[in-house]
């Protein structure tokens, strides 16, 4: 498969599916599959009224945030778990119990706890990140080569050069793969929280089409969604190609 | 002289490193110990160039590894400039001193940084490198010849020149001791000719103290001051033999001293009776 | 550290962390944050009248339900895809925007399909459970023995024949990794889809406590999931370890099966 071919093959499939929608809009009508057409306009007319960009920001910055303290918090804890075999060994049941709770699940212990505000939403999205980071780098640690660390200490490093110098390194493809994988799971997390619990973003848009059975408004949120991940994807590929000159 | 236990009171200033009856073990799971060296005795004098041989698995890599103190010996002492640094009862510190450099057998280059910034590294540890350090690197480079290189990742150079690269890393490094675990061993003759020659004149300028592993039978005779042949289950010194041959030698043509085959039979015949089980 | 110097450390962990719980839940009122013992009393009491059955069959459906309708499909389209290439890479295409989704983004669209009955959560397990499976098989197939594949054709064997004899048995280990990663998920996302529109099950009964501002309830909730997740997947690891005996280096992660 040339790329050319591969690319033709990639066009054709989305030709494809925008041709199953028009059918399905043809077949069904507008209240089940509204037009492709339909969709796009409400896209202009959220974008001028400024209303898109007001819910892409108020998700984004949840999203953000909620990525950020979460990717360090699990990156901390799987750090500590491998400093100490013994805290390590003690603590596995019960993270294995921990992480089959379904974070979602949690949103109501949240929202009774701290209420509508910024807090319960922000630490839905950490929670759903940090475990997921904490899998890949807790693993990751293991991988960080025995033999550079010692060739490091013949040298004379301390071990905050260690950390530094040969463990960072290593560990950041890690870090990178768990924030790639967690970013779906994060955006569907923030969507939830605004479900319950917003009065703007994304999530509280489409929620608030449903409510109206507005239809159009409903798969303009779902794509506004899914924009909002792909835009996510793109940042951290474009980071991760920064960061991480090489595999090592 | 802070030693302990029997090494004698006065120690000739001329040792730098002293291996009195060491040991190393490790335990099996059934209880027993299995031991890979054993009440090894070795004195390495300031300025020499030792090179130690013997059979797969004899444990050469091993008493590095003890002399860089990354490994802790399980029996035995091992004294630095007259104070001991290593024993079964002190914790494994290498670096501590920063006066031994290591060329190991996998060249250990950190994966995530060009050649300039790997033979950099140690130098940046110790702090700021100054401009002779910046110089003494740049001069090692075009040495190893290395010198169109130093903008790559070290995945992007063939086995040999990674292996120069570490060598040109420990070199910049200039501590006063270097360990060398086979470092010329997959290199084309060309290129281990020149290294041979250049190792031999750094050597001989920066007046360091060398330890260097080779299987290379004419190597070893071609570099070393004295040659040390491990062998046995476990391991210890059978051969000490002291090379005659004149200063400055050329390891090309090392085979036309006259003293060679005498040497060169010497240490063959050790190696056999050392292979026969 | 020898085993029982390890169980001790647990237990002792346990202990005090749920002593700590009883303390602080009895010092604070239980309001905020319930007690261990009101818990398990009320775990116990919802058994007894049944609630508990009650609700978590329907969560239980529900995961299974949209299990089996997004797992089907998504082994069978990867498998069927082997030998087209150009209709996969068409179909990656495409997948990729789909998985791109966020899957909880569909849930209004599905309640506005579907109404609030276990309709929605049902395709919402559906629609996550695809890709997962989808992802996971496909990479079963790409690392079939190409060897093994072209001996077989040479005996003749038709493309049904080579998907049932050599395909499956080697793509068998990867779909089952599938399954048991997307287990969690299928109950996760029951849970959600309860959460946010229902009248019944372990999510709504989550969802009902908190804002009946039952706390313990909440916890009864959350308890359940947890055990059942639990117990799915050491189930689930009991019978894949029965099945591959013969497979040698899966993947050693102990966090697996956990959402």
């Amino acid at each position: 498969m040339t790329p050319r071919r591969m690319f033709l093959a990639k066009a054709l499939g989305l030709a494809a599916f925008a041709s199953v929608w028009v059918l399905a809009n043809r077949w069904v009508g507008d209240y089940w599959v509204p037009g492709i057409g339909q969709v796009t306009a409400r896209f202009w007319q959220e974008l001028l009224a400024g209303k898109l960009l007001a819910d892409l920001w108020a998700t984004s910055q949840l999203l953000v945030t909620g990525t950020v303290i979460g990717a360090v918090l699990g990156c901390a804890l799987a750090c500590v778990l491998r400093l100490s075999a013994r805290l390590d060994a003690m603590m596995q049941p019960f993270i294995t119990a921990i992480m089959s709770i379904p974070k979602l699940g949690l949103v109501p212990l949240l929202v009774l706890w701290f209420g509508t505000g910024w807090a319960p939403k922000v630490m839905l999205v950490a929670l759903t990140v940090l475990f997921i980071v904490f899998s890949l780098v807790y693993a990751g640690l293991v991988t960080v080569s025995p033999r550079l660390t010692m060739t490091a200490r013949v040298f004379g490093a301390t071990p905050l050069q260690l950390t530094r110098h040969i463990v960072i390194p290593s560990v950041l493809p890690f870090i990178f793969t768990g924030l790639q994988v967690a970013l779906p799971w994060a955006v569907s997390a923030a969507l939830v929280a605004e479900y319950l619990a917003a009065k703007v973003g994304i999530g509280h848009g489409i929620e608030e089409a449903r409510q109206l059975s507005d239809s159009v408004g409903v798969y303009y949120g779902i794509v506004l969604a899914t924009i909002l991940v792909l835009l996510g994807n793109g940042v951290l590929s474009i980071a991760r190609r920064f960061a991480i000159r090489v595999q090592p | 002289m802070t030693m302990k236990r029997d090494l004698p009171e006065t120690i000739d200033a001329g040792v730098l490193l002293q291996l009195r009856q060491l040991g190393i073990s490790y335990g099996t799971g059934s209880g027993e110990r299995c031991w890979i060296l054993r009440d090894l005795d070795l004195d390495v004098r300031q300025g020499e160039f030792l090179t130690i041989m013997g059979s797969s698995g004899a444990g050469k890599s091993t008493l590095l590894n003890l002399v860089a103190q990354t490994l802790q010996p399980s029996a035995g002492q091992i004294a630095f400039r007259g104070k001991v640094v290593g024993g079964a009862d002190m914790p494994a510190d290498p670096g501590s001193s920063r006066q031994i450099g290591y060329v190991t057998q996998d060249d250990n280059l950190l994966p995530w940084r060009t050649v300039w910034d790997n033979v950099m590294f140690p130098l940046t540890l110790a702090g700021k490198p100054s401009a002779s350090d910046v110089e003494r690197a740049r001069r090692v480079i075009d040495q190893v010849g290395l010198t169109q290189w130093t903008k790559h990742y070290p995945h992007q150079l063939s086995g040999g020149m990674r292996k120069r690269a570490s060598l040109a890393r420990t070199l910049a490094y200039g501590p006063p001791v270097v360990l060398m675990d086979e470092p010329f061993g997959a290199l084309d003759a060309e290129t281990r000719a020149q290294l041979q020659a250049d190792l031999l004149d750094l050597w001989a300028s920066e007046k360091k103290t060398i330890l260097f592993v080779t299987h290379d039978i004419n190597e070893a005779i071609a570099l070393g001051d004295r040659i040390v042949v491990l062998s046995g289950s476990p391991g210890r010194v059978v051969l000490e033999r002291t090379i005659d041959i004149e200063r400055p030698r050329n390891p090309e043509l090392i085979f036309k001293a006259p003293t060679f085959a005498g040497h060169y039979d010497a240490v063959r015949s050790c190696l056999r009776a050392a292979s026969q089980p | 550290m020898s085993p029982r110097r390890l169980w001790i450390d647990r237990l002792a962990l346990a202990c005090v962390t749920l002593a700590a719980w009883e303390a602080v839940g009895r010092l604070r009122g239980a309001y905020w944050i319930s007690s261990p013992t009101l818990v398990v009393e009320r775990v116990w009491a919802l058994a007894l009248n049944g609630d508990l059955w009650f609700h978590g069959r329907f969560t239980l459906a529900e995961a299974f339900g949209g299990f089996l309708l997004g797992a089907i499909p998504g082994c069978a389209v990867a498998m069927g895809l082997r030998s087209h290439p150009f209709v996969r890479s068409a179909f990656l295409g495409v997948a990729a925007i789909g998985y791109a989704v966020p899957k909880t983004a569909l849930v209004p669209l599905f309640i506005l399909w579907l109404g609030v009955g276990p309709g929605a959560k049902v395709a919402l397990v559906a629609a996550a459970i695809f890709f997962i499976v989808f992802y996971s098989t496909l990479n079963g197939v790409d690392a079939v023995d190409q060897k093994l594949l072209w001996s077989a054709r040479v005996f003749g064997a038709s493309e049904w024949q080579l998907l049932r004899h050599v395909v499956w048995p080697a793509v068998v280990p990867y779909v089952f990794g599938g399954l048991r990663v997307a287990v969690p998920y299928a109950i996760a996302g029951a849970i959600v889809g309860e959460i946010i529109s229902s009248n019944r099950g372990l999510g709504y009964l989550a969802q009902f406590g908190a804002s009946d501002f039952d706390t313990t309830l909440v916890f009864v909730s959350l308890v359940t999931v947890m055990l059942i997740v639990l117990s799915v997947s050491a189930a689930l690891s009991q019978v894949q370890q029965r099945l591959l005996r013969w497979q040698t280096g899966s993947s050693q992660d102990p966090h697996a099966g956990t959402a």
